[in-house]
């Protein structure tokens, strides 16, 4: 078109507008005036500076050709003809710079008519470009939010957050990289493309890639800090550069996911411009980084809490102010046997032993009225019948009406509890025992002593003397009676292993009390099988058993009694029974003829000397030697003894 | 004086029956033994004596159960008892406190001589 053709037209405009003081160069506004043939007049500062374009490139042509998206021609048209009929029209739309980059903005039209002709058109261009780009910044993080509080990990929160940040910046691609500290490197955790684009490629060689820190994303993790690649294609060290290539991308940025100083993963987005690099853009999405890095850590430490809850040998529980519980870690299973399932669908109490129930729902409603309740102890049921102790730590939250409890099993440190209070008890029993047994013997000395020096005649001396000297003999075989129970208890006592004649060792035990024998007048005799064989075992120990069954029988015998020894053989081993037709021991007594200081109820009837530790030493020595011991009696008749050794494997027949 | 005065000691083991029937003897006391707890028993009631010295671990009848039994019994209720025993257990001193006794003495911390002593000095208080 000729320019000259519209020169007056021009020049009437600006000269009106001078006229006004510049109401159109001044406007901050970008205004473009037209003729009725939609050719440049006039463009003002404002709009050479958002447009780029300079006013001399533009008069004289059609607007469209410099300005108007291909797409939005019809529009546009639109808009000028409304114009040129006399009507302003308004449009919120599109156009493009001269660098191709695309602006949002408000386009308002207004006819310009000289007396009642329409002869062009006046264009108002707002630049929307930030509050668009605040709209989008708006609604990407909104999106991000959403996607995050859908999601319980970052690998599910990815695609919403990549695709959310892509589409509201109009790029098409989108990739999330996660720090590997193990491997350390960066592996994919999802690849986002826009349908328009057909990137298969470029995805699958991103899915499948592992960055070093420096290497392609992980330059961003390297330097913890957003970079800018106006155009992957031209970079040689983009090393999917060929596959960006055929799926039409361009500029790239990328920007760290951070946890504290720490990077922890890598945000990279692409499209198919080539721009340079945009502050605005890495500004913006900072703070998605930010806050990408703030849900792994979250994610992560709930992870670490969720870990803690799965291996705790403790018992962890949340429950109810219903009485049931609402969550309870695998420990529960481990130590009473139930399945989840069935520890959840009955109320908590069902579990708790009888006797404890009372004791549990007092607990329980403290902890409703919110006081927390430490290291209370109740019985709980297991599944095989059996109760566990358990120690309760619970905190309640009456706002959610729930407790939450750390349960200990305490069972075996109540059984230690009980073992060592037992051990104390016979521990103080057996000392005070003892110093009884021990005292008695000392005051028989200590005072025939004191009669011994007050005595003047020297028989009498003589025999307060002859009293003390029993007494210490006495309290000596006391003393060494428990040396060889503290031996047999501890392990200590040594065994020696001899070439034994039974026969003869059993005969010299009885020539030993045939004093005591003769003094009661009982009859005493021994019987053994023919062929007896010449033991191994320890002969000491073995004739300390018999010496002292066969005291006992002398002892617990009415004068004038029959006592027996036979020696025999049975299934292996070696018999000896020691009989007698004594006194007998009651029945009560007889379980516990063998434990230590018990003494039969009908003992002190005959001797109160004793010490209840005769029989038991007895049991003690032959269980070391590897055999048991017996006792069959009938109060008033008389009682049987017998004991059985092993025949060691070389012994004699 | 305490010449004269009689005492009833029971007491199991021969040695130290022995030992105290003859040192309280020299003193002068009147002292008759009894070898076990029904033998104390049985003593105490045909003539209640000033004084029971009565040990508590004894064949047939315990010391605590003669202390009960005497106790029981209106004729021999008022009887003086010092328990004489080995034993410091304090279930064994609780129960023989609890039944009424004058005193409880450990007999291998005392020697003949203060025994006697205080013997002599609890009946010189009695009467």
């Amino acid at each position: 078109m000729p320019r000259q053709a519209n020169t007056s037209l021009a020049l009437t405009i600006r000269e009106h507008d001078a006229a006004l003081g510049g109401l159109i160069r001044a406007n901050p506004l970008a205004i473009l005036v037209v003729d009725a043939h939609d050719r440049v007049q006039m463009v003002n500062p404002a709009f050479e500076a958002l447009f780029g374009f300079q006013e001399a490139e533009l008069v004289g042509h059609p607007i469209e050709a410099f300005i108007v998206p291909r797409d939005r021609a019809v529009e546009a048209a639109g808009l000028s003809r409304r114009g040129f009929d006399g009507q302003s029209a308004r449009s919120v739309t599109q156009r493009h710079r001269k660098d191709g980059s695309v602006v949002d903005i408000d386009l308002t039209v207004v006819p310009l008519a000289t007396g009642s002709e329409t002869v062009g058109a006046y264009g108002i261009f707002r630049d929307l470009t930030e509050q668009k780009r605040a709209e989008r910044q708006l609604r990407a993080q909104y999106a991000v939010v959403e996607a995050l509080a859908n999601s319980s990990t970052i690998e599910g929160a990815a695609s919403w957050v990549l695709r959310s940040v892509a589409e509201a910046l109009h790029w098409q691609v989108g990739v999330m990289w996660l720090v590997d500290k193990t491997a350390n490197e960066l592996r994919c955790v999802d690849c986002w493309c826009a349908p328009e684009i057909d990137a298969t490629q470029f995805e699958q060689e991103t899915r499948q890639g592992r960055f070093a820190p420096g290497v392609g994303p992980g330059r961003t993790w390297a330097m913890a800090h957003p970079s800018w690649i106006s155009d992957v294609t031209s970079e040689p060290a983009f090393s999917r550069r060929a596959s960006a290539l055929g799926a039409g991308l361009h500029a790239a940025f990328s920007l760290p996911m951070m946890l504290d100083n720490e990077v922890v993963g890598v945000l990279e987005f692409f499209t198919r411009a080539i721009l340079e690099s945009d502050d605005q853009i890495l500004r913006m999405f900072a703070a998605l980084g930010q806050q990408l890095g703030a849900f792994v850590g979250r994610t992560r430490a709930q992870e670490q809490i969720e870990r803690f809850f799965t291996m705790s040998g403790d018992l962890l529980c949340i429950a109810g102010f219903d009485g049931y519980f609402t969550r309870i870690n695998e420990s529960w299973h481990r130590t009473l046997g139930y399945t989840t399932s069935e520890l959840m669908s009955c109320p908590l109490m069902d579990f708790v032993h009888q006797e404890d129930r009372e004791a549990t729902r007092t607990m329980f409603a403290d902890l409703m009225r919110g006081v927390p309740i430490q290291a209370f102890e109740n019985r709980y049921r297991c599944k095989d019948g059996t109760y566990r102790w358990l120690s309760w730590t619970a905190t309640p939250k009456p706002d959610e009406r729930l407790v939450y409890a750390v349960v200990h099993d305490a069972t075996t440190r109540k059984r230690l509890e009980h073992q060592t209070h037992e051990t104390m008890k016979m521990r103080n029993d057996f000392v005070s025992f003892v110093t009884h047994q021990l005292r008695t013997p000392l005051s028989g000395i200590k005072w025939m002593l004191e009669l011994a020096a007050d005595a003047a005649d020297s028989a009498e001396k003589a025999s307060y003397i002859g009293d003390a000297h029993e007494s210490a003999n006495r309290l000596i075989r006391l003393v060494n009676d428990l040396l060889d129970v503290s031996r047999l208890e501890s392990g200590k006592l040594q065994v020696t292993i001899e070439p034994v004649r039974l026969r003869d060792m059993t005969d010299a035990v009885v020539d030993e009390v045939a004093t005591l024998v003769r003094e009661k007048r009982h009859v005493l005799d021994v019987e053994s099988i023919p062929d007896l064989p010449v033991a191994m075992l320890d002969g000491q120990l073995t004739r300390q058993v018999i010496l002292n069954l066969v005291s006992n029988a002398i002892k617990y015998t009415p004068p004038g009694g029959r006592i027996a020894i036979r020696i025999g053989r049975e299934d292996g081993s070696l018999r000896w029974s020691i009989q007698d037709n004594g006194i007998g021991v009651p029945p009560a007594s007889q379980k516990r003829l063998f434990e230590k200081f018990f003494r039969a109820e009908n003992a002190h009837t005959v001797d109160t000397e004793g010490t209840g530790l005769g029989l038991y030493l007895v049991r003690l020595i032959v269980e070391r030697l590897g055999g048991r011991i017996a006792c069959e009696s009938e109060e008033g008749r008389g009682t049987i003894f017998y004991f059985m050794l092993p025949l060691a494997a070389g012994d004699q027949t | 004086m305490t010449v004269g005065k009689s005492i009833l000691l029971a007491e199991d083991d021969r040695f130290l029956r022995r030992a105290c029937e003859t040192k309280l003897k020299q003193a002068g006391f009147e002292v008759r033994v009894a070898v076990d707890g029904e033998e104390a028993l049985t003593f105490a009631r045909e003539k209640a004596p000033d004084l029971l010295l009565l040990d508590l671990l004894m064949p047939r009848r315990d010391g605590l159960s003669v202390l009960a039994e005497l106790r029981r019994d209106v004729a021999t209720r008022a009887i003086p008892v010092v328990i004489m025993s080995n034993s410091s257990r304090d279930l064994e001193r609780q129960k023989a406190s609890t039944l009424g006794v004058v005193d409880y003495w450990i007999k291998s911390n005392l020697s003949l001589q203060e025994l006697c002593d205080r013997v002599s000095q609890l009946l010189r208080a009695e009467t």
